[in-house]
């Protein structure tokens, strides 16, 4: 397995710090599962409830309108018992959950690829931190946290995406394929994450690779895989179709997340815009606005061929800053992703900066919210605009960060520029 | 025959000059909630002075977006007053409200000066003028430059309005129009008129805010404006009977700005004959309803005998018949609305569509061994898949 | 744009940064505070005016009079009658007063534990608008007894005058409710909570009879007995929990309504005479901010605020010529004006400060004194963080002076660098290397975490232990900070930049925690940052434990539990409060238990962690090597 004495503390510790929250402050959970920067329409536990209640009740869990997530998470939730009698076993779920992933990080910082991938080394590759401590900015950081204890169903999102990426590093095509078929799955989006996956699978197969003749060539790697994806994803909507026995889950759950016809307020930045949208305009609006989203992937992906890996990290920056329903969730696990390029975090020249404007906004969002909703002396352009503060801090970060990789790249090229001031022109 | 009694009425126009043969008065209040009591009072003081000069309740469109005399604020209920002393109830029990509460839109607005309705609208409900009508258009409300508050939630523009009286004229609604509006700024809303023979009044200039004239202490509210109640000081007291020969000019003349505590404003550059013509107008030609009666007289004895009448009549008579049996061809038969009622049944398919399901606890183990099932599947896969990977 | 950007990031390198930086952070604290001193001027502050159309205050005639009075001895009789008997007879009594009124009544009781003097029985009865449809409410409140635990009985009276009058009117748009409260601070806590289904079913009952959505609330205090008071002001008291206030314009109707149309004199904070000089207003607006910052509930009123309900309270005040009949009209003129509103106030300021009964500021223009002093700290962490990266250099070339003499300036050679895995400074970007800010995070966290002790101690314990509870914990706490210096310095490998990073991500979070409250509480967000700016000047000095001993004395006047005792002292001198620490502490535990109080979650979550992180870097001087 390979894991050392100290994740195996980090992950005793975090679970710890979760159980204790989770029975020391017991009205904490739905407490968060109703703040909106944690819940979304899409991963909602308490519209999950409803769901569930729906589906054990012979009546189809998509009737109501309040239910859009995966039909595959019901039957496994209805193994657990009722959550409002024992909260315990949903808790575990959640918490095991988070393990894994973090297992899955670990792992992926063990395999060295945000160091040393097929194409590229980096000369700062020693100054990359432990596996232990990227576990650490995963596990302790408090959106993950929050996450875990709201109960959000992102969980099974940001678990599959940390499998695909571990996956991917390993060479392990079936489990890359599966693990991103769960989790376009669950919640739309990783789809996008594909190409720079299979890129990065690929270079390790090729590495791996004993000698010529077993190197796979691109086209039918290419061919392959996103056959055996869109073949898993194809198998899980069979199944999904056989659980509710119609197609219609399709359009309350995919079609959820294209059409935006919930606008709740969330970190984002899509809901005050199309609250002010002229019905005429919406759809195209809405197809510039994904389209904007998607455009990012090829761009990235090209221009990072040589670090695949940090493509992803990018684009999992990407996701939490321009998703239709973004949440704290997709910065966890973003800012986890993130440390394992820890190595060019000194080559960032406003991190500081970006992490202040970021705790800042996470302050003064709930302040606001507050003000706009219960006391009534605020309106909806106080919460916007810490949302908008808020994906400022994360375009900040990302930029930076981005920044520094490139840098790191050209440096390989030109040692003479180490230590210079550069002007990004 | 026909054609030659056309030539003869259009002979018979042109040379009778501007006469009109009807009055209609379209009164609009445009604003609601208690505090704008003064604007329904207004438009109710000036309904009964048309009223009491003649106009009926059938020439009149009366628009009220509130119900101020049902109010629970109202402190008299069922009543309307327009004065402190409380000596005249405007709403009484003889008053016809044509337009009441959400029905007051910029939408039927227009829809009524231009008589852009489907057929289903009652007749109450329309201004049924033709080119002969004088009409009197009072407005009232809250207003801006160039704009017009509706009901709290939309507005009219001083351009709308404009292209509206232009597409009655076109139509060939009005023979001439007087516009009073009591609003603040309310001279940039008759700015942007440019169809013929309208005169225009308004209470203030841009800038300028109209004001109340004085509250009742008992019901708690302004209850009228100063504009309007100086121009119903004068109508009260000067023009007493329908004979009255007083004319716009002197109703002008009448306003003092000192005591309307705004400058009113006036336009006649629209009107033939312009501000000599358009004073000349008496009062009468628009708030009360008297008809001038034109004797058709011996210069047309000579075109005129029995046989062309006759020969009218029987005209006249052919286009009726015609008519008739045009209706009589055409009438649908009862056997269309039968098909409808079939094709209703649809069948429906699949769990739970679109039929009410029962809600009930199934035996919850055929769930929960599906959900056991889906993950142990999922497990079964994720297992053949690590050997796959690792066999390479 | 570009070259803006890397503009700002060599001034990043500059030295002069640090030493800039302690200068704009004490401008920004006295630019704060001079700031707030100018506001009663003329120039900044504004005269009050309605925003609301609809309200029209005074505007109608008020007929509260003639043989009403004669009703209101007889009310006022029966109250004082109440005066000496049990709670339920007198509910029973109330009760009856007001069902002959042809009302509809009810009753509530609540007790919370381990409070004093918080339990009783609410009486309530609802006049149902007969022309209105019951969708909204407003209320009009007297308590039974005051805030002075004094016998409310021509308050009472009149509530029950008024209910009987208000009956015969058939113009109510809303439904009225009359509450008779146990008290004036419990009572109608436990009364709103209830109506709105927040309460909890333990302590509080819930209300049999409810009505619809509340817009407003008056409360009366009016303690003359029974052969009657003429009073000389009326003392408008509107500060809610939390420091949340109404909605000005309900103010403004009340002064409207009580000045103009009334003739009756209005004060508000306690201010008997006010001639509208800059020293009054002045006073005016430091008392209020005073209540604001404690955030504790001044009357009946008080309750309704997180509700957003707005809400006032009438005490009558001095001794003058105005009776019960006045303030009978002005409550009834003030109803009018209720009556007409058709939504929430919401066209006027919620967020103000209120100088004189007719001047006011708002929040566009007082908020710049908060967030500058919750700047300075700010500013101060970055300078502070800057400089930590500086330390680690200076901290590795003294641990390892054998490569004094071959530095490579890092800018002139033209060398390639390799860079050496072995030293810090070969690794480029920047000239330190990265910084461990694991372990300041976590001490941090779990100071930040210690503060929880004291604020489930001070409000779950029994009020006789409060003051040696707090005695006890003020002789552990201060020595904390010290012991944590000591092991710091002793343990850390690199200890002067462990505390600068600490001392600049406490200042950062301190900064950003009293931002974050200036836009909820202002007053308490000044006050706190006012007391905690000298923190930010605090340093760990090497070699001058001489220095570290004078700011460490200063460090411990400042403290948190210094400034309550110098307020509980105040309380009870100025004004006849409870005793000392202990009473100050049973306010603070009551206002917790009952209305939810934040201030002693500041005072122990934000306040108290930064002062104790000050202390550790102070004392920090005294062990670091020289």
């Amino acid at each position: 397995m390979g894991v050392d004495k100290q994740t195996v503390l980090l992950f005793a510790a975090a679970a710890a710090v979760r159980l204790f929250l989770f029975i020391a402050f017991p009205s904490l959970p739905d407490l968060l599962t109703g703040r909106v920067e944690v819940s979304t329409p899409i991963t909602s536990f308490k519209r999950l409830q409803e769901g569930l209640f729906l589906y054990t009740h012979n009546v189809s869990p998509y009737d109501g309108g309040v239910f859009h997530q995966a039909p595959l998470l019901l039957p496994i939730f209805a193994l657990l018992p009722n959550v409002s009698t024992h909260p315990l076993p949903t808790a575990i779920v959640y918490i095991a959950l988070d393990l894994l992933g973090a297992y899955a990080l670990v792992r992926t910082a063990e395999s060295g690829e945000s160091v040393t991938s097929r194409l590229y080394t980096s000369p700062r590759k020693h100054l990359s931190w432990s596996s232990a401590a990227i576990g650490a900015s995963f596990l302790l950081n408090p959106f993950t946290i929050v996450t875990c204890l709201a109960r959000s169903t992102s969980a099974f999102t940001n678990c599959a995406i940390l499998f695909a990426i571990f996956k991917a590093t390993a060479g392990h095509s079936f489990h890359l394929v599966l693990s991103l078929a769960v989790a376009s799955y669950t919640s739309l989006y990783p789809i996008l994450l594909a190409p720079p996956l299979l890129i990065l699978c690929y270079d390790r197969q090729v590495r791996q690779a004993a000698a010529k003749p077993t190197v796979p060539s691109p086209v039918t790697f290419a061919i392959q895989h996103t056959g055996g994806l869109v073949a898993a994803i194809g198998c899980l909507l069979c199944i999904s179709y056989m659980l509710t026995g119609s197609w219609e889950f399709i359009g309350s759950t995919y079609g959820f997340h294209l059409l935006l016809p919930d606008l709740t307020p969330n970190v984002g930045l899509w809901w005050y815009f199309f609250t002010e949208m002229f019905d005429s305009f919406r759809e195209f609006f809405l197809a510039v606005f994904w389209l904007h989203m998607a455009s990012y992937v090829g761009g990235l992906t090209l221009r990072l061929r040589e670090q695949p890996l940090f493509a992803i990290v990018a684009l999992l920056g990407i996701f939490a800053i321009f998703l239709p329903y973004p949440s704290v969730s997709e910065t966890a696990v973003f800012v986890g992703c993130l440390s394992l390029y820890s190595h060019v975090f000194p080559l960032m020249r406003y991190a500081f900066l970006s992490s202040t404007v970021l705790l800042y906004a996470t302050f003064f969002g709930p302040a606001f919210y507050h003000l706009w909703i219960y006391a009534g002396s605020g309106n909806a352009n106080f919460f916007y605009a810490i949302t908008l503060v808020w994906s400022l801090a994360l375009i900040m970060i990302l930029g930076d960060s981005l920044f520094a990789v490139l840098r790191d790249e050209w440096e390989a090229e030109r040692p003479d520029m180490v230590g210079k001031e550069v002007r990004q022109i | 025959m026909l054609f030659f009694s056309i030539l003869l009425l259009l002979g018979a126009s042109i040379l009778s000059s501007a006469e009109h043969t009807s009055n209609w008065a379209v009164l609009v209040s445009t604003s609601r909630f208690w505090f704008n009591y003064r604007h329904l009072a207004n438009v109710l003081s000036l309904y009964r002075t048309v009223k009491r000069l003649g106009i009926p309740d059938s020439q009149i469109i009366l628009m009220l977006p509130d119900d101020m005399a049902c109010n629970p604020r109202n402190v008299f209920p069922g009543t309307v007053y327009n004065n402190a002393d409380r000596a005249l109830d405007l709403y009484g029990d003889n008053i016809e409200v044509d337009y009441r509460g959400y029905e007051v839109t910029v939408e039927n607005f227009i829809r009524l000066l231009t008589d852009r309705f489907g057929d289903d609208v009652p007749r109450s409900k329309r201004l049924l003028t033709d080119d002969r009508s004088n009409i009197l258009i009072y407005m009232t409300g809250h207003g801006g430059n160039e704009f017009l508050k509706f009901q709290d939630a939309e507005e009219i523009s001083a351009f709308d309005l404009a292209d509206a009286f232009a597409q009655m004229w076109e139509k060939k609604r009005y023979h001439e129009m007087l516009f009073m509006i009591d609003t603040c700024q309310a001279n940039t809303m008759y700015s942007k008129f440019y169809s013929p023979n309208i005169i225009a009044t308004g209470s203030s200039e841009i800038d300028e805010s109209s004001y109340s004239h004085h509250a009742d202490n008992d019901v708690g509210v302004a209850v009228i404006d100063r504009y309007t109640y100086y121009n119903l000081e004068f109508l009260e007291t000067q023009v007493r009977e329908q004979g009255s020969k007083l004319n716009l000019g002197d109703l002008f003349d009448s306003y003092d700005e000192e005591q309307i505590h705004s400058r009113p404003g006036f336009r006649y550059d629209l009107f033939e004959g312009g501000a000599e013509a358009a004073r000349a107008r008496k009062v009468m030609d628009f708030f009360g309803n008297v008809q001038n009666v034109e004797v058709q007289g011996e210069a047309d004895a000579a075109s005129w005998n029995a046989t062309s009448w006759k020969e009218e009549l029987q005209a006249l008579q052919n286009l009726v018949e015609e008519a008739q049996k045009r209706h009589n061809a055409s009438a649908p038969g009862p056997e269309h609305s039968r098909a409808a009622a079939d094709g209703a049944s649809v069948t429906f398919r699949g769990l739970n569509h679109g039929v009410a399901a029962k809600v009930q606890v199934e035996n919850t183990w055929s769930k929960q061994v599906m959900g056991a099932t889906a993950l142990l599947g999922c497990a079964a896969v994720w297992m053949l898949g690590s050997y796959f990977d690792t066999a390479k | 744009m570009s070259g803006l950007g890397s503009a700002l990031l060599r001034l990043r390198k500059d030295d002069r940064i640090l030493h800039l930086a302690p200068l704009i952070s004490s401008i920004c604290v006295v630019f704060g505070i001079l700031w707030l001193l100018l506001l009663p001027l003329d120039e900044y502050s504004r005269n009050t005016y309605i925003s609301e159309n609809a309200l029209l205050p005074g505007q109608v005639h008020t007929y509260f009079g003639g043989s009403e009075h004669n009703v209101f001895r007889a009310f006022r009789q029966e109250v004082a009658a109440l005066g000496e008997v049990s709670e339920a007879e007198r509910s029973a009594k109330l009760e009856e007063l007001l069902l002959s009124s042809g009302l509809k009544v009810a009753r509530q009781r609540y007790h919370y534990p381990g409070v004093d003097g918080s339990s009783g029985e609410n009486v309530y009865a609802i006049l149902q608008a007969p022309r209105g449809d019951a969708t909204e409410a407003i209320v009009l409140i007297g308590a039974w007894t005051n805030t002075d635990e004094i016998l409310n009985q021509s308050g009472v009276a009149l509530v029950l005058t008024l209910a009987r009058y208000f009956k015969r009117w058939s113009l109510w748009s809303k439904d009225v409710i009359f509450l008779i409260s146990g008290d004036s601070t419990a009572g109608p806590q436990a009364w709103v909570d209830a109506y709105h289904d927040a309460h909890d079913h333990r302590y509080v009952e819930s209300l049999t009879l409810k009505s619809g959505a509340l817009q407003g609330a008056i409360a009366v205090d009016y303690p003359a007995g029974p052969w009657g008071h003429r009073f000389d002001k009326l003392h408008i008291v509107y500060d809610g929990v939390n420091g949340q206030l109404p909605n000005l314009d309900l103010i403004n109707t009340a002064v409207s309504v009580s000045t103009g149309q009334m003739g009756v004199n209005v004060a508000f904070q306690h201010m008997w005479s006010h001639e509208d000089r800059y020293k009054d207003r002045l006073s005016t607006m430091l008392r209020g901010m005073v209540r604001q910052g404690l955030g504790h509930a001044s009357g009946p009123h008080s309750a309704f605020m997180p509700y957003h309900v707005d809400a006032i309270t009438f005490q009558t005040v001095g001794d003058g010529w105005h009776d019960e009949m006045s303030l009978g009209r002005t409550l009834e003129s003030m109803f009018r004006s209720l009556n007409n509103l058709l939504e929430h106030l919401h066209q006027s300021f919620f967020f103000y400060l209120l100088m004189a009964p007719k001047r006011f500021v708002s929040i566009g223009t007082y908020l710049p004194s908060a967030m500058a002093v919750a700047g300075s700290f700010t500013v101060m962490s970055f300078a502070l963080w800057v400089k930590s990266g500086r330390i680690q250099q200076d901290e590795t070339e003294s641990k390892n002076p054998v490569s004094q003499s071959e530095k490579p300036p890092a800018e002139k050679t033209s060398r390639p660098m390799k860079i050496d895995p072995k030293d810090p400074r070969s690794v480029p970007g920047t000239r330190n290397g990265t910084r461990k800010i694991f372990s300041p995070l976590i001490v941090l966290v779990a100071i930040h975490g210690l503060g929880l002790v004291p604020l489930y101690l001070f409000n779950s314990l029994e009020p006789q232990t409060l003051s040696s509870a707090f005695q006890l914990f003020t002789v552990i706490t201060l020595p904390l900070p010290i012991i944590v210096a000591f092991i710091v310095a002793k343990i850390d490998p690199a200890p002067l930049q462990t505390l600068y990073i600490f001392h600049s991500v406490s200042l950062l979070a301190h900064g950003m925690a009293l931002s974050a409250l200036a836009t909820l509480n202002f007053s308490l967000s000044l006050f706190v940052g006012c007391i905690t700016s000298p923190l930010s000047f605090l340093r760990p000095l090497p070699r001058h434990a001489l220095v570290a001993g004078c700011a460490l004395t200063f460090w411990m006047v400042l403290s948190p539990m210094t400034v309550l005792l110098a307020g509980a002292w105040m309380w009870n001198a100025e004004i006849g409060g409870p005793q000392g620490i202990q009473g100050l502490l049973q306010q603070a535990a009551f206002g917790w238990k009952v209305h939810g109080l934040w201030t002693p979650v500041v005072v122990w979550l934000v306040w108290w962690p930064a002062w104790c992180v000050g202390g550790v870097v102070s004392a920090s001087s005294m062990f670091l090597p020289a």
